[in-house]
């Protein structure tokens, strides 16, 4: 399993709430990394808009072996005071990150915890039905279709067989 | 205690279900084993608003991944690694599958006679045939019959799935190309059938149907094997299969969830764990007789692992897809360049099953990358794309393999396994070719751009070849009904039988193998 992975360690929506295992200049990193990997974007939500933070938190207390990799990304970006530096140098330090041999798995996991937070949020699923039509809810109760019409075949009916004998 | 019955079935997935129910409508006294468990409805990702997020965690298909009490551990290596999707449940690997229901061609038994590729089988279509009738009735397959690229079969059981627009609209392509296209045959629901509701379309089906219109062993065949009588034992990790002085095959032990051991007895007993459950499980049964593993003679227990060879194709088209609804294995598929075709520079061939397109969360994952500029690539790609499956038939390759990994060990101290996949050549250039012409469907269809997939790691929902089924004893592992050549009353009638593998989706050839075992071993009850 990659660095920061936690698998298939499930967290629900509810389950999110006090924070359990980040301290608070953690989160605060951890929040501002979050934004730039998901900014806000005209009617689109900055991700800390979204329980990202509190989500990845639950997730490593869940799953503790994914604490020691997050914490080092974390410790990494404090390093360079990440917090204080501009939007640019931010992106930058975070490619430096990704690019990182180490630590670089540990930037895939956070990014994809990142997004499942934030495309599970009714919030955004509301801005992705309005900008791109797709409802979440669809899959959930289906959606009527017209029956297939067995005319569109009839071309293919008529040609040859095509397959061999044995 | 001790359990006893006639007949005693290792796994109670798609083949084992089968197989199980088979036999009690026969008659006999049937214990099926089953490490998994029953999936509670409320697991099902899509009976959830946050069913996407669901899906790729405990409901991800890849057991490395998911980690269930049940699940052993998987590794994959090889220039080609596998992706190895296996569920380890009442249902098996058809607990997160799509439906897609496929006979085999009589071809496809005859790969060595007609190319030079692989292995014949023993049996041919006609032997499967009345039992593939047989499993579409009880699967309840939507389809229509008709279809110029295969033999003429009975009508559907139940008319096609819904198309929708996107199905129209790669339908539109197949015709332009002037393609052999049919629509895709699926054990879906497209009426109320057998107390199965009509599907309502929901979309993205491996993620668990919320209605029950996908058909799966749990909501077909598991009912009426017990209604008859079948035992079920769940949670029933078996570790060794035990003989008796004669060398024959006499139960089996295995872990009960508290960690006892206990013992199974049968006359006759079937593994029915597929592609890496069954050769594990002959692996770990090896004994003095059988230093190599249990019916190991021939040295191709977990050799000649197939998965076919998988990508996808994806079509981005300027007008929305429908990418949240319809069933998603479905539309169409073409079998125009499935049969060996001299004038190309490799043998068989390959299908393209046309489908539908990703959720927002994949989509993200896919396309859209984390900065500025993430949400206009979202918005992009996702309702604007479909997918295109190519599916190609891998040549059986010895290197090709599972082995038992001891380093690794699931929660009884039993060993993983790992596979070892490497694409030959010749699956190479059924790949190459597969993209283009899937891509060509792509624009055909009006897509402005594609996207491949790719083999880096191959989709691993097809696990087949790894004891595989021959005449020659030095050289398969069953016979022609599934017993094994050095211990003939333990049989295997799973994917892992399979002495070639087709280039189409395996369940329905994988139940219907299944069901005519049952038969063969009703034939010989009293053989001794």
């Amino acid at each position: 399993m990659r660095a920061g992975d936690a698998g298939g360690v499930y967290v629900a929506p509810e389950e999110v709430g006090e924070p359990l295992v980040l301290d608070a200049d953690e989160r605060a990193i951890l929040g501002a990394w979050a934004d730039r990997l998901v900014p806000g974007d005209g009617s689109w939500p900055p991700a800390t808009a979204t329980p990202v933070v509190g989500y990845i938190d639950a997730l490593m207390d869940r799953a503790p072996s994914i604490a020691p990799a997050v914490r080092s990304a974390l410790g990494w970006l404090a390093e360079r005071g990440f917090g204080g530096l501009g939007s640019d140098e931010q992106v930058a330090a975070l490619r430096e990150l990704e690019a990182d041999p180490t630590l670089g798995p540990v930037f895939v996991s956070v990014l994809e915890m990142v997004l499942e937070a934030y495309y599970r949020d009714p919030a955004v699923e509301a801005v992705v039905e309005a900008r791109t039509g797709f409802s979440s809810r669809r899959p959930m109760v289906g959606t009527p279709l017209p029956p297939f019409d067995p005319a569109r075949l009839d071309r293919v009916r008529a040609l040859p067989p095509r397959h061999r004998s044995t | 205690m001790t359990q006893i019955a006639d007949v005693l079935v290792v796994g109670g997935g798609a083949a084992g279900a089968a197989l199980a129910w088979r036999l009690s409508q026969h008659g006999a006294d049937v214990l099926v084993l089953e490490q998994g468990d029953w999936v509670p409805d409320d697991d099902i990702p899509k009976r959830h608003a946050d069913w996407q997020v669901r899906a790729r965690r405990y409901w991800s298909p890849s057991a490395a991944r998911r980690g269930w009490p049940a699940d052993y551990p998987v590794r994959n290596l090889g220039a080609n690694p596998v992706d190895a999707f296996v569920y380890s449940a009442v249902g098996g690997s058809a607990t997160g599958w799509g439906g897609a229901f496929w006979r085999f061609l009589p071809s496809d038994f005859r790969g060595a006679t007609l190319d030079g590729f692989g292995r014949d089988w023993p049996i041919g279509y006609e032997d499967l045939e009345r039992y593939y009738e047989i499993n579409e009735a009880e699967m309840g397959m939507s389809g229509i019959a008709g279809d110029p690229t295969a033999p003429p079969t009975p009508e559907a059981p139940l008319p096609p799935v819904s198309m929708g627009a996107m199905g129209e609209r790669w339908i539109d392509g197949f015709e332009r190309l002037g393609w052999y296209w049919w629509v895709q045959h699926q054990a879906i629901a497209s009426r109320d059938y057998r107390g199965r509701p009509a599907c309502t379309n929901n979309g993205h089906c491996t993620y668990g149907c919320p209605t029950g219109a996908l058909a799966t062993p749990a909501n077909t065949y598991w009912p009426e094997a017990l209604h008859n009588g079948v035992r079920l034992q769940t949670g029933a990790r078996v570790r060794e299969i035990t003989l008796d002085t004669r060398g024959r095959a006499d139960g089996v032990l295995y872990h009960a969830p508290d960690g006892s051991v206990r013992r199974a007895t049968a006359p006759v007993v079937v593994l029915a764990g597929n592609g890496l459950g069954t050769p594990r499980l002959l692996l770990m049964s090896s004994s003095p007789a059988f230093p190599d593993g249990l019916a190991n003679s021939s040295g191709m227990v977990g050799r000649n692992l197939m998965v076919h060879v998988q990508t996808t194709v994806i079509g981005r088209f300027p007008q929305r897809t429908g990418a949240d609804h319809g069933p998603w294995g479905a539309t169409a598929t073409t079998r125009h360049f499935y049969e060996t075709d001299p004038s190309r520079d490799f043998k068989r061939g390959f299908i393209i099953t046309a489908m539908r397109g990703f959720d927002p969360l994949d989509t993200a994952l896919q396309t859209a990358g984390w900065g500025e500029g993430h949400h206009a690539a979202l918005e992009h790609h996702l309702n604007h794309e479909a997918v295109c499956w190519v599916c190609g038939d891998d040549e059986p390759e010895p290197h090709n393999r599972v082995e038992l990994d001891h380093e690794r060990v699931d929660g009884f101290g039993l060993p993983g396994v790992v596979t070892h996949y490497t694409l030959s050549e010749n699956s190479r250039r059924i790949g190459e070719a597969g993209i283009e012409k899937a891509t060509e469907l792509c624009y055909a269809a009006g897509a402005d751009s594609v996207r491949v997939l790719g083999f880096d790691t191959l989709l691993g929902w097809h696990l087949l070849g790894t004891a595989r089924m021959g005449a020659d004893p030095a050289d398969s592992v069953v016979d022609a009904w599934h017993r094994c050549h050095d211990v003939p009353n333990l049989l295997v009638a799973d994917g892992s039988v399979m002495a070639t593998g087709a280039s189409v989706n395996p369940t329905h050839t994988v139940q219907a193998l299944a069901l005519r075992a049952a038969d063969g071993i009703w034939a010989r009850r009293r053989d001794g």
